[in-house]
């Protein structure tokens, strides 16, 4: 039984400089170089949620490295990272969401969601305001070496 | 997808024929299938299989990829998301056949949470990105910059026109 939504109410003993972090399927086209800010990103769709909030994990209780290590399929993924003050600035809210550990999956206190303003009322995130502008603002901190190179 | 073959000098004596071919390969161990192209080159009647012979089109390795979000499990970001849907999938290889050309600019190709297919482009601080959603309705937004709010529509179906319109639109300063 999936388990239910927090309510959506805003934390804000999350601090704005909190990283929030994003596993990125490693692909070449998931990962973009912004030449304006000289750093590579993830690319739009990767920040897509439009039938329930984002999924992230706090950067105060997990590192990259460990939110890269919670993926429940053998694939290596990216993470990418942006700040609860990012999420704001597009109208969303962020809400600590802890995992306790399943049959399959170990506990995680460090999941959040993101929950934005889609029109489904879903608590997803709206593709044009808030998940493009927030992946604009976000940028890759842990590599999979073995994935890809993304185009520059 | 069939096979297609044309006609090149060759520097040997007699014509060469190069003939490409898609292909169905299994992943080790499973059952899933992707595709991918396989060059022969017959030389005088003689057949030779040289891979690859011919640097593919961008249009070719799209489609192959398109074709390997049929074996996208569920759970493919890690986060439960369904794989693309089967007719999303279909019109976004329709999308690539009928209306792009390889001269337009390359797109990036990414399956979206949810079972989407997005392809995006920018061109200086202009943004493109048309996206196939599960349903088969098309999304897109167009954009000035980052920055700022992009314009967005939905629509059932893509025309040529419309293509040639947007990307009008993405290359003129």
């Amino acid at each position: 039984m999936p388990k239910a939504l927090p309510p959506d109410v805003d934390d804000l003993t999350i601090p704005s400089g909190e990283l929030l972090y994003v596993r990125v399927f490693p692909d070449k086209d998931s990962v973009i170089f912004d030449q304006e800010l000289k750093r590579f990103r993830p690319t739009t769709s990767v920040l897509k949620s439009r039938d329930e909030p984002l999924s992230v994990d706090l950067s105060s209780i997990s590192t990259p490295q460990d939110t890269r290590d919670r993926a429940t399929i053998p694939k290596h993924f990216h993470i990418a990272a942006f700040t609860a003050a990012t999420a704001r600035k597009y109208g969303c809210r962020v809400v600590r969401d802890p995992d306790e550990a399943t049959a399959t999956t170990s506990a995680n206190p460090a999941h959040a969601l993101v929950f934005g303003n889609h029109e489904n009322r879903s608590g997803g995130l709206k593709d044009n305001s808030q998940s493009r502008r927030i992946a604009h603002e976000a940028w890759i901190v842990l590599w999979n070496q073995d994935a890809d190179w993304p185009l520059r | 997808m069939g096979v297609g073959s044309m006609n090149i000098p060759s520097s040997m004596s007699g014509a060469a024929t190069i003939q490409t071919q898609l292909l169905t390969t299994s992943w080790p161990g499973g059952s899933q299938h992707r595709v991918r192209w396989q060059w022969r080159c017959q030389v005088d009647g003689q057949g030779v299989e040289v891979f690859p012979l011919l640097a593919r089109t961008w249009r070719e390795s799209v489609i192959e990829k398109l074709s390997s979000y049929r074996s996208l499990p569920h759970n493919w970001n890690s986060y439960g998301s369904p794989p693309p849907s089967t007719l999303a999938i279909q019109k976004a290889i329709g999308f690539v056949s009928v209306l792009l050309d390889d001269s337009q600019p390359r797109p990036r190709v990414t399956p979206v949470s949810g079972g989407g297919i997005q392809f995006d482009w920018s061109f200086g601080k202009r943004e493109l990105e048309i996206e196939f959603l599960p349903d088969g309705t098309i999304k897109y937004i167009f954009s000035p910059d980052w920055d700022s709010d992009g314009i967005e529509d939905t629509i059932d179906s893509v025309t040529i026109s419309e293509v040639a319109r947007l990307f009008e639109w993405l290359t003129t300063v």
